[in-house]
């Protein structure tokens, strides 16, 4: 089992983080676990009292339990930032509604005869419910507090996102770097995790009465300790705080980079994409993993700083046809090749911005695009032959797309098909191979490492010089694949550190290597 | 000790209890009788001040209740409800320990009380002080709760059928032993049954309930001899001969009984013993010529059933 045993040396290499991520995520769980009962067992107690009340709390309690995890952290952002303090408010609140209603329940349940025999023989309402009505509930109690903590074990994963750590930094890296070993070594864990918590609240919560008295010290005392785990593994803090994907972290040319090549030593957390931007936006983090021609970077006022050691890959666009389009159509390549150079990187930020911010259309958007550079033509009439163009699914492929249709249909008598969204790249990929699709605009750094997958020392090799990967890359597709690389767009999508402009400004940082002795200092 | 007065209990629309009245005086025991649904639970509750009566007043030592704080009243008054209620997740001892723990008595006290308890209600204090409820039987749960309504010593005890959950062998004996407790002996007590029979055994008087309403109090001879109307007569007539027979006592049969000449088998039994006892003592009995021997004043008489028998119908004629 050759997996097995690389998915043991990974945990092995890695096991200081390992281990940091599994005290962070039993701290996530149980910290807002125990304030989940702080608030949750009262409450519940309180509508079991006062029922007028328990279908206005259940159901408020219900509803927080059915919005998405991922939405429910992405609310907290604004209100809360990144980080622990989110991350728990939303585990508390899904820990709420399965404590509260088994409260409820276990207390409604009592036998309504020995309510009546302890009101009969004189108990007070609080001797009946300390004495009666609670120690009868807790075996539903516990039962209601064993689901909550199953489901924070699960989502505590999510915290990751926000740059709270925990498990899920290993599995949302190993999805996105398509780390198997990675994604098992965060999975597993988690998973072991919860069935282990399970089986030990299983226990507590079969425990006859005699012992209950005894666990109703040692229980709480046992959740105040396994909360402390989050604050363990709490770093040095440094000036600026770094949020990175969790691609971004396990990456040659991201993080680990970061670190070899400038030596960046900065405080990191972990966190989404679909939050990152907003987040350095509300100075909840400074520095960011972004695409240089993300839409997001001009909506929230973002810089990219200067990779002055050339350790990104360059990711220059260009469309890659199938020769045997190109020779059946010979029309077609000059046509193609009208857009190269016309596109740079903060044209790019714009268009995509026009699309995603202001909701306009990419068809709109490439006329626009092309009449204003004097490339738009009406189109002529159809005749023989059809090109069938690509796209993966984001923005820019959607524009570039449209924009290499209307040339074609504008300058040419072939007629043209879209087929959008074709996934990630593996699909575009196939598509063009398995003769699906003619065209479809890709990434030099992408053909560079995903498709021709070239050995760590080639890259080494061709350090960044974006000539001379594209170049490399043109030549492997045509040996390789029969596929041609046309002329450049213009733009380099590739991974940029970003910085508030403002802040940026201030500190008078422009480049990596500025920001590194700025944190020196 | 305890006077009810034109009280009525109404739940919605339903009239649970309509204007009763009755007095239970110290030291007697007073059954509830009734078919099912007839308020004698609600009527029991008004007396520990679980429902507030509608319209009445209840007076326990001839004070209103309604103006007493109702958890120190109920302290003062044992209680056994109609179900199962015992607290299960205290033990045995801890179950009887109740009211004492809610009156401070000491530790020592407590447990001592509760060993006497044990012992006077037949079970073992070393084996069962530490059980928990679910491990004992119906019969063994039942006197642990008999038990708690008795811990604080309550001059006055309210039992809502206290063997309703028992298979009748256990009931009737678990109804022998009680009768004979010395605990039971000097307090009033108001029982709730609709069993006849229980009825009958346990009540120095019986109040006969139905729908709500009192039909008739008095004791067992009053209701049998001079039943108030119907429903009184048809709620007896199953086990009228049983009750008769329950109520003449040996000596008021003495004069008409004659001395049978044969010999036999001689059971002993006293003239303050009632009919039904003789005639279950010679139904026992395994020799087949068995006889008993009746003595007043060094007079003996030999009887046999048919005697028996003879002697009641001439007491009936009189
Ligand atoms: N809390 C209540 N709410 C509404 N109706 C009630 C309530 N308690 C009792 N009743 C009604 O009052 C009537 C008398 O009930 P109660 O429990 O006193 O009867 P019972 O004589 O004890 O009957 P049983 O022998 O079956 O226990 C019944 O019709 C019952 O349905
Ligand atoms: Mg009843």
């Amino acid at each position: 089992m050759p997996e097995a045993q690389s998915i043991w040396s990974f945990a092995v290499q890695q096991s200081d983080k390992l281990l940091e991520q599994t005290l962070t995520h039993i701290g996530l769980t149980f910290i807002s676990l125990f304030f989940s009962i702080l608030i949750g067992l009262p409450l519940g107690i309180f509508i079991a009292r006062k029922n007028s009340f328990s279908s206005f709390v259940l159901g408020f309690a219900n509803v927080l339990q059915t919005i998405p995890s991922i939405a429910l952290l992405g609310f907290m952002i604004p209100l809360l930032g990144i980080g622990a303090v989110p991350a728990i408010v939303a585990l508390f609140l899904y820990a709420l509604l399965p404590i509260i209603r088994n409260t409820y329940t276990g207390i409604m349940e009592v036998d309504s005869a020995i309510k009546e025999a302890a009101i009969g023989m004189g108990m007070s309402y609080s001797q009946l419910l300390f004495k009666i009505e609670i120690p009868l509930a807790i075996p539903v109690i516990l039962a209601g507090i064993r689901t909550a903590t199953v489901i924070n074990v699960g989502v505590a994963t999510l915290a990751a996102y926000i740059g709270a750590g925990g498990l899920g930094e290993f599995i949302f890296g190993g999805i996105a770097l398509n780390n198997t070993n990675m994604l098992l070594a965060g999975a597993i864990p988690a998973a072991l995790l919860a069935i282990v918590f399970d089986f030990i609240l299983s226990k507590v919560q079969h425990l006859n009465f005699r012992k209950w008295k005894l666990s109703m010290v040692v229980f709480p005392a046992i959740i105040l300790i396994l909360s402390s785990f989050y604050l363990i593994p709490q770093e040095t803090a440094s000036k600026l705080l770094a949020g990175f994907t969790p691609e971004f972290m396990g990456r040659t040319d991201g993080y680990l980079g970061l670190k070899n090549k400038y030596h960046l030593k900065m405080r990191t957390v972990v966190v989404s994409d679909a939050v990152m931007y907003k987040a350095a936006y509300e100075k909840k983090i400074d520095v960011i993993s972004g695409y240089s021609t993300d839409g997001r970077l001009k909506a929230y006022g973002l810089v990219t700083l200067v990779d002055d050691k050339g350790i990104f890959p360059p990711y220059y666009a260009a469309p890659v046809v199938r020769m045997d389009v190109l020779a059946q159509y010979p029309e077609l390549e000059s046509v193609l090749n009208m857009l190269a150079g016309t596109i740079t990187d903060s044209v790019m930020t714009e268009l995509n911005y026009r699309a995603d911010y202001l909701k306009e259309s990419p068809e709109k958007i490439a006329k626009d695009f092309l009449i204003a550079n004097n490339l738009w033509r009406e189109p002529q009439t159809i005749g023989q032959g059809r090109v069938r163009i690509g796209s993966k699914i984001f923005t820019e492929q959607y524009i570039l797309g449209q924009m290499y249709a209307m040339l074609i249909r504008g300058y040419t008598h072939l007629d043209v098909v879209n087929k959008n969204g074709l996934g990630g790249t593996k699909i575009c990929f196939e598509a063009i191979q398995n003769n699906q699709i003619d065209m479809y605009p890709e990434y030099t750094g992408t053909g560079l490492l995903v498709i021709l997958q070239t050995r760590e020392d080639t890259v080494e090799k061709l350090s960044g010089n974006k000539d001379r990967v594209y170049d490399f890359v043109a030549n492997g597709f045509k040996e390789k694949y029969n596929l041609k690389w046309l002329k450049p767009i213009g733009f380099n999508n590739a991974y940029a550190l970003m910085m508030r402009r403002q802040q940026s400004d201030i500190l008078h940082v422009r480049t990596i290597t500025d920001l590194r002795n700025k944190l020196e200092e | 000790m305890v006077d009810v007065e034109h009280v009525t209990q109404r739940f919605g629309n339903t009239v649970a209890v309509d204007d009763i009245s009755f007095t239970v005086a110290e030291g007697e025991n007073l059954v509830l009788l009734g078919t099912s649904g007839c308020g004698k639970t609600t009527t029991l509750k008004m007396i520990n001040k679980l429902i507030t009566p509608t319209v009445g007043c209840v007076k326990v030592n001839g004070k209103d209740i309604a103006g007493q704080p109702a958890i120190q009243l109920r302290r003062g008054i044992g209680y056994v409800l109609q179900h199962n209620s015992l607290f299960l997740h205290y033990t045995v001892a801890e179950n009887i320990a109740t009211i004492p723990g809610l009156l401070k008595w000491s530790k020592d006290d407590i447990d001592n009380r509760v060993t006497e308890l044990l012992v006077k209600l037949h079970l073992d204090p070393e084996k069962y002080r530490n059980s928990y409820p679910a491990q004992l039987s119906g019969g063994q749960q039942q006197r642990v709760n008999i038990a708690r309504a008795l811990a604080a010593q309550p001059p006055l005890l309210l039992m809502d059928e206290p063997f309703g959950a028992l298979d009748t062998v256990t009931r009737t004996a678990i109804r022998k032993e009680f009768k004979e407790l010395d605990e039971f002996k000097k307090k009033t007590i108001i029982m709730v049954t609709h069993d006849v029979q229980e009825a009958f055994e346990l009540g120095d008087r019986i109040c006969l309930m139905d729908k709500g309403k009192i039909v008739q109090i008095g004791t067992v001879r009053d209701l049998l001899n001079k039943p108030a109307n119907d429903f009184v007569r048809s709620f007896l007539d199953d086990q009228r001969l049983q009750l008769t027979f329950q109520t003449i006592k040996l000596a008021e049969l003495w004069p008409f009984v004659e001395s049978s000449g044969q010999e036999g088998a001689m059971l002993k039994i006293r003239l303050e013993d009632t009919l039904w006892m003789a005639m279950q003592l010679l139904d026992g009995a395994e020799e087949k010529n068995a006889m008993l021997a009746l003595t007043d004043q060094g007079v003996v008489k030999n009887v046999t059933w048919g005697i028996l028998m003879q002697a009641y119908n001439i007491y009936k004629q009189k």
